[in-house]
Parts: C-alpha cells; structure tokens; sequence
C-alpha cells in the first residue's frame, strides 16, 4: 500500500474515539429516556470511554514522532520560524504572551478541543459520582474520603455536566468524520455520508462496548435490559446498511468508490465491514444462537466497526 | 504588488535545472531511486522535493506528444492547507503560503488536504510537513526564487502577477493560433488566484492538473451538520422507540 500519511494510529483512534462517544450518547438517552434510573450504564459508559478516548490521544500522539509537539495544537507559544533558515525581516515573532490555538474552519483543531472538553467532562462526572456514593457515614475516613467530601458541594453540578457530555459526545462522534470529509481524497470528500456513516457506527459499537462491559462487570441487574440493548443494535445494524449503501452509491456515482470495494482492502471491505460486521450479526439477532452466543454479535460489531474505520482510512488514500 | 511566476509548459525542455537549482538553494538531499523506464525522476514530490517536472506521453492524431509540466506548492489564495492545519502553522505571508516549522506538529492534514498533492511528511515517521517556499528568502531580499535562475528555456519566469497573467494571456493566444486549440492560462482564479501560474498547451487535466480545484473545507458546515443530524435521527429512532416507548408500555402495563 506504500507510503500512507495517516495509517494505524489514526483509524485506531477514530475507531476509539467514536466508541467512547457513542456509548455516552447511547447510555445518556437510556438514562434520559427513564430506563437507567440508578444511571448505571451511564457511569460503565463514562468509565469506559475515558481510557477509549485517552488512548486513541496517545496512539496519534505517539506517531507525531514529537509528542510534546502536540501542545501545539492548544497554544502558540514559540518565536515564528521558517521552514528555510533566513536572516530576513519577513518573520514576525510573536513568542510571548502565548495564545490559545483555536482554528474552528480545521476539523482537526475542532476535533483536539472536542476531546478535551469530553475527557475533562468524563473525569470531572467520575470525580462527583464517587463524591457522591462515598457520603455514607459508615464508609472509613482517610485520604479519598478527604477528596469525597472536598468535591460533595459540587454534586449539584452533576446534571449540567452529563448534558455538557452528551453534547460533546455527539460533537466527538460527528468529528471522526468531518476530519476526513474536510479533505482533497477524491472517496472521503466526494460525499456527504463519511459523518453519517460514522456517526452510526460509533453508536452501533458504542452500544457493542456497553453490552460486553454489562456483561463482563455482571452488573446486569438494575440497567436496562440485554434485550433492550439488542433490539438497539439491531435497530442501528439496520440504520448503518442502509447509510452504508448510500454512501456506496454516493461515492460509486462520483467514480471514486474503487480502492474501497476492490482488491485487498474491497475483501477487508466486504468480508469484515458487510459480512463480519453487520450481517452477521444481525442474523444472529434473529436466529436461536441470541440466547447462549451473547457476546457474539457485539464482538463482531465492535470488530466491524475498526475493519470500515480502516478502509475508509486506506482507501481514501489510495 | 503580488508577485507570482509564470510556468510555460509549451518551452518546457525537461532538463530539470529547476529540480537541482530547489535542492541547491534550500539544502535538501538527493533521494535514492531506482530506473522505471522513464526519465522522470524522482517518482514522486516530497519532504525533499519541493519541485519536479512531471512526464507525460499522449496520443493526439496518431502522434505522440511529450507533455512536461514543473510541478511544486502553488501558493494558493484560498489555500487547503491553511484551512485545515490545526495549529495555524500553515499560514499566508503576504500572497505566499509558507509552513512554520516550529509550530507544525506533523499530523499530515495539509497533506490530506492540498488538491495538488504539493506538501508533504517528513520522513522517518515523521517530521514536519515541507513544501516549496517560493524562495521566500532570496524574494524578500530582491532576488529571483531559485528554480527560475536556471531554467534554459525561460520557461519559468518571476515576476509581477498582473504583468505575468498579460504575458501568459498572450502567449496562450500564439498557442492557439499554433496547433493547440486547448491552451489556456490555468492559475488566474482557481482558489482565488494562484502564484504559480500555467500556460498550458492542452487541457488542464492532461497536464496532472485538477479542472477545477476546490478548497477542502468548502463543505465542512454541511458535513458538522449531516453528523449532527445523523445523531438526532439515531436518538429517536432506536432509542426513543426501543427504550422509551417500551418503558412507557412497560409501566402503564404496571399501574394497571
């Protein structure tokens, strides 16, 4: 495949990033819609997504080569410098007071605070939960307990900020699309779709996360169902065929779909994404195997929904 | 006034003397390539090649006819790279666009982004992103940039922007009159204008170059939006209708 500018660590994090979001938003509008009322899966999504958004951060931090670079995307601290060494007037230097980088028309400027903002959000929930749960008297003191009670007259907050994160979540997932849409790769920016398109598979693998943590922390009773759950991802398996074919036709149309659907990547294409990540799952839905196979459908969802982050990533740029 | 240069693809002789005359005054290193049947080289631009005439062979009316096109960053007005660069690293100096270096971190987005594949990653995995400076350095000091110093031909020619879209109008009309019905001036609008301008004896895209270019984030309102709206249908058709209505059955069922 040669020389790619944007490989593994980015799907990676897109893959994460919009897994993460998609579990909030789908754990929020549970818990809105009355169905989580302890908010249960609402703190396994929280939980969850941290780390998910944390290290999708660190694999494209990491592949920078620089790391530290990355602060570059929040303030402009250092003298102007060109790239050709100049003994000429023409370089303004502007090192001090350092500015907050901020460029909103860039996706990926957007995409860099969008994380910030949700991960401080995620944290700060995590910090008042526990605030919150750790005030009966009998627990022991000591230094968390300390912490408990330093946070508590916060604890009103604990609604705005669960709103602050269903917004942000949504911004998040919508991001990993907009930031290859808003390119010159003829299948990322010939269509409309790749937000969408993302968009739903972050819920449907968000939703994918949210079964397995059910189902791995045993904390079954008091969410809502598994069952509920299920018919959700089966609701978006369906939603994300149809955009998915929409999105085919779109980028078929524009003449620019062939990287995608042929060749080694059209196997990873068709095999994983349709077949592995959708279809199967699906029929599995409707077959008797939903009672013993449980972890199956969402394994091969979450699986699904890294293969199309990855060829959609490869093959715009092939 | 703004400067630009003049690109004359019609006198063009392929000697590649702007590709070492770049790499002479900007101090890049020469690249390891290997002999694929043409005399094209090196295969590709990069952090390294900031120029490099591109071959082309094509069949009109039975002969065959050896394109060359000069091919580098053309300093766009409404440039990719500056919309999409994250940390305002990528930005216009004057009519030029110039990439700082010590504020780019390396993300690649301008390469992503540039329709005319003119910037790119340094390597290993992975430097800054490098392109073509337009010499800026020799320009501010009253020098010609370096590629237009060498060129046998005059096929490059530095100049007054305004002066050179005349010359190069003037030049495309003796191009046509001359057995190139399709020659045309390319850089006059495109994104604004560009400061790298073409006469061309054919058709843009035989030449390697897009019709008609467009910024990168000429869509990126409507692309925010069909996530977003995205994201309101999803809310309420599997989770409104699964969890919410099912609640609502599930406990009018219950006060029964």
């Amino acid at each position: 495949m040669g020389e790619l500018t944007w490989g593994t660590p980015l799907f990676l994090d897109l893959w994460m990033a919009g897994m993460a979001g998609g579990a909030y938003f789908a754990a929020f509008l549970i818990y809105l819609f009355g169905a989580d009322k302890e908010k249960r899966l609402l703190k396994l999504a929280t939980y969850i997504g941290v780390p998910l958004v944390l290290l999708g951060v660190l694999a494209i931090i990491i592949d920078l080569g620089e790391p530290l670079r990355a602060f570059n995307m929040y303030v402009g601290l250092r003298p102007w410098s060109w790239q050709v060494v100049s003994g000429s007037g023409a370089a303004s230097l502007r090192a001090w007071p350092p500015s907050i980088a901020f460029h909103p028309i860039s996706p990926m400027s957007l995409g860099g605070w969008i994380l910030v903002v949700w991960s401080v959000t995620a944290v700060a929930l995590i910090a008042l939960w526990f605030a919150e749960t750790a005030e009966s008297p009998e627990q022991p003191g000591g230094f968390l307990r300390q912490v408990a009670d330093l946070l508590r007259p916060l604890v009103p907050a604990t609604k705005a900020l669960t709103w602050i994160g269903f917004v942000f979540a949504v911004l998040l997932m919508a991001y990993t699309g907009v930031v290859l849409s808003a390119s010159s790769q003829a299948l990322w920016q010939a269509t409309f779709l790749v937000p969408p398109l993302f968009v739903v598979s972050a819920i449907s693998t968000g939703v994918a996360a949210l079964m397995i943590a059910v189902q791995l922390t045993g904390a079954r009773e008091g969410v809502p169902t598994m069952a509920q759950l299920r018919k959700a991802l089966a609701v978006l398996i369906i939603i994300q065929l149809v955009v998915l074919a929409g999105f085919l036709l779109w980028t078929g149309a524009a003449g620019v779909v062939g990287p995608l659907i042929s060749g080694t990547l059209g196997l990873f294409f068709w095999v994983g994404v349709v077949l592995l990540g959708l279809l199967i799952p699906l029929g599995l839905e409707f077959s008797a195997l939903k009672g013993r196979a449980v972890l199956a459908s969402p394994a091969l969802v979450l699986l699904g929904g890294l293969v199309l982050r990855a060829v959609v990533v490869i093959g715009g740029q092939t | 006034m703004a400067k630009a240069m003049l690109i004359d693809v019609s006198k063009c002789m392929a000697c590649r003397s702007c590709q070492v005359a770049c790499k002479a005054w900007n101090d890049l290193p020469a690249e390891t390539t290997a002999n694929r049947g043409t005399y094209e080289n090196p295969p590709a631009l990069s952090e390294k090649t900031w120029t490099r005439v591109e071959f082309r062979e094509v069949e009109a009316g039975g002969k065959v006819a050896w394109l060359f096109r000069k091919h580098q960053c053309m300093h766009c007005t409404r440039a990719s790279c500056v919309s999409v660069c994250p940390t305002g690293a990528a930005a216009h100096h004057g009519e030029f666009v110039l990439i700082d270096q010590a504020q780019c971190i390396g993300c690649g987005y301008c390469v992503q982004a540039c329709p005319f594949d003119a910037v790119h990653l340094g390597e290993p995995k992975k430097g800054t992103a490098r392109k073509c400076t337009f010499c800026l350095d020799r320009v501010t000091n009253g020098y010609a940039p370096a590629c237009t110093k060498t060129c046998p031909p005059g096929a490059i020619q530095f100049g007054d922007r305004g002066e050179l879209i005349a010359t190069g109008k003037g030049r495309v009309g003796e191009l046509r009159a001359n057995g190139h019905p399709n020659a045309r001036l390319y850089g006059e609008a495109e994104l604004g204008g560009l400061h790298q301008l073409y006469v061309l004896t054919d058709k843009a895209a035989a030449l390697g170059l897009p019709e008609a270019p467009r910024v990168a984030t000429r869509n990126v309102l409507g692309q925010w939006l069909s996530g977003f709206v995205t994201a309101g249908i999803l809310a309420a058709l599997p989770f409104w209708l699964v969890i919410k209505r099912r609640q609502e059955m599930a406990s009018s069922r219950g006060g029964d």
